[in-house]
């Protein structure tokens, strides 16, 4: 199975997301700026990249854990991952999706967005405080994606539209 | 094979080309304004169809041809859905993108804006049916070229 954390740009919150998820950091506490810049692949994609799915490991039920930059369009790329399953007919159990965009509020888009423009010194400024802030809704984000992919080994028929819905409800900040 | 036209709304640039490359709509003559009304999703895409894939036909070699309205993700859509289908096991053969929005002009985006999203279709629609019109032969261009290439795989 593969989980899928969407952010805007790929390297910021979703690798934050992936970081929790895999055990490099804990959600016990907010992980400090130092702690943040040194995680692996944050704040490392060029304007070119975004988009790309990150690799980020392998999580303890042996699913693979990418980060995926989809700028403000997290509404866009679910349905289209949507339509790609439906149209290429894999099972959509075979996937976790996990919407950290709706997490990060603005600071975090707008981090994003000077991403996308290549303006990273800028994106740094804004995403590390703007993480800081929002993490108790990232680890939020993760702690259900974990239960969800749990379930699944136990069911592994659960539908994936039950995990972001839920994510996306409760997770503004 | 699934051969995905893609634009901002996926409602005017790609459809037109999609419908052409379906036959739906002649490459050589340029259509009507009732012609191209009657396209499947022409000035019809709501902001909830966006990333959905909508099936336009299937050309004459067999491949589905569908149409995607992409919103603000620009080249990061390519990236996004050859990300994805690689991950999910789709072979790179099977899935062909091709981005119509280096063919919208002023009118249609202008048209499409007023139509789609100010939902302002009696000033809009008009706009946008003559811009597409005034890109129609770059559309069908680009649809040859696809074709050109497809044949030749």
């Amino acid at each position: 199975m593969i989980v899928f954390y969407l952010c805007p740009s790929g390297d910021f919150a979703g690798t934050i997301c992936g970081a929790l998820h895999l055990g490099g950091l804990s959600a016990a506490r907010v992980p400090s700026h130092r702690e943040i810049i040194q995680l692996r692949r944050f704040g490392e994609s060029k304007p070119e990249d975004i988009g790309r799915p990150l690799f980020l490991g392998v999580d303890q039920f042996g699913n693979q854990v990418y980060s995926i930059g989809v700028l403000q369009e997290n509404d866009v790329a679910l349905r289209t991952i949507d339509d790609l399953l439906r149209i290429f007919h894999i099972p959509p159990h075979e996937v976790i999706l996990a919407d950290a965009v709706p997490c990060g509020g603005w600071r975090l888009k707008l981090a994003g967005l000077f991403s996308g423009w290549g303006m990273h010194s800028w994106a740094y400024r804004l995403a590390v405080p703007s993480i800081r802030r929002c993490y108790p809704a990232l680890s939020d984000l993760v702690a259900r994606t974990v239960a969800s992919a749990r379930q699944r080994e136990h069911e592994p028929e659960a539908r994936k539209e039950v995990l972001y819905r839920k994510v996306r409800k409760t997770s503004g900040v | 094979m699934k051969i995905i036209y893609h634009c901002y709304g996926g409602a005017h640039s790609s459809v037109t080309a999609a419908a052409i490359h379906t036959g739906k709509i002649s490459h050589s003559h340029l259509p009507t304004d009732q012609e191209l009304m009657s396209v499947p999703y022409f000035d019809q895409q709501e902001k909830g169809d966006h990333g959905r894939l909508k099936l336009m036909g299937v050309d004459e070699f067999g491949n589905e041809v569908y149409v995607v309205g992409k919103r603000h993700m620009g080249r990061v859509y390519e990236n996004f859905v050859r990300g994805v289908a690689g991950l999910l096991g789709i072979p790179e053969a099977e899935l062909v993108l091709v981005d119509t929005m280096p063919y919208v002009n002023w009118r249609m985006m202008v048209g499409g804006y007023t139509s789609r999203r100010l939902r302002l279709t009696a000033i809009g629609r008009p706009i946008v049916l003559s811009g597409t019109r005034g890109a129609y032969f770059k559309l069908s261009g680009l649809v040859n070229t696809v074709k050109t290439k497809l044949s030749g795989r």
